[in-house]
């Protein structure tokens, strides 16, 4: 594992993960906008299916943190692994 | 029913601009976590990077479920364009409002009816005015059949307009996903 290339990796997934999250909650205020512009028979129907994509995107923003969450325990194993491996080395010496 | 549609186009513009981003945003983050793939090997890696790809499916298809709602947008605000920026009424009443415009004919048509048997033949001068005013009124029933007619037209378009949207809603099929 190329460890400073993860972390670059692991800091931009964050970024983007982080206007993910602004824009997900900028479409769900967009979504109550319209219902209120637009209210028909068709307003229920709408709001049913606005209220599964936002429930999806809480499952989307959990995906991504989870990801992160994961590599980043990866790389503190590796970390506590090169360690320990150095450590060991310096004992012998 | 109520309808703004100038406020539902400034929202649609909004939504398109945040479903760009959206697209961008999610793309950068697979991106990132495809190159991931050639800095870490192994089998926890592979396991990884095969649950990255699952999960991009799950992404992508959201996506493309918030376009098909971009889209029913789209249909609702081009359509009701030809009727109108603000559109206010309680489509309950439709029956109750041609019957007011029935009414509202039959007693002008009652009125033209007394111009019909006023006897004019002695009085030139007043004649000429009566029939002046039986012309006027005879306008005013057909300007109100034509709003008659008009309005009546208008009820059809919105309800073939909402079975379309309602019809375009029932299409899309939002996909269930969950974290693995």
């Amino acid at each position: 594992m190329d460890i400073e290339k993860m972390n670059t990796t692991i800091d931009k997934i964050k970024i983007y993960k982080n206007q993910i999250d602004i824009n997900l909650n900028n479409i769900s205020e967009n979504f109550k906008s319209t219902s209120y512009y637009y209210n028909t028979s068709n307003t229920e129907k709408l709001t049913n299916l606005q209220e599964q994509l936002k429930e999806k995107f809480n499952v989307i923003r959990q995906i991504h943190e989870n990801d992160i969450n994961y590599l980043m325990k990866k790389v503190d194993s590796y970390n506590k692994t090169s360690m320990t491996v150095s450590q060991m080395f310096e004992d012998i010496n | 029913m109520e309808i703004k549609l100038e406020k539902l186009e400034v929202e649609n513009d909004k939504l398109k601009q945040l479903l760009n981003e959206y697209e961008n945003d999610y793309l950068n983050i697979y991106n990132e976590l495809e190159l991931n793939s050639s800095i870490w090997e192994g089998e926890e890696a592979n396991e990884f990077n095969n649950k990255v790809e699952t999960d991009k499916t799950k992404v992508k298809n959201t996506y493309e479920e918030l376009k098909k709602l971009d889209d029913v947008y789209n249909c609702l605000i081009n359509e009701y364009q030809s009727i109108g920026q603000n559109i206010f009424f309680d489509m309950d009443k439709k029956d109750e409002l041609n019957a007011f415009f029935e009414k509202t004919l039959a007693s002008i048509v009652s009125v033209i009816d007394y111009y019909d048997i006023i006897d004019t033949s002695f009085c030139p001068a007043e004649a000429s005015i009566i029939n002046q005013q039986k012309s006027e009124i005879k306008q005013i029933e057909k300007d109100i059949f034509k709003i008659k007619q008009d309005t009546k037209s208008t009820f059809e378009k919105i309800d073939k307009i909402e079975r379309t949207i309602d019809s375009r809603l029932s299409s899309i099929d939002i996909e269930y996903i969950k974290e693995d």
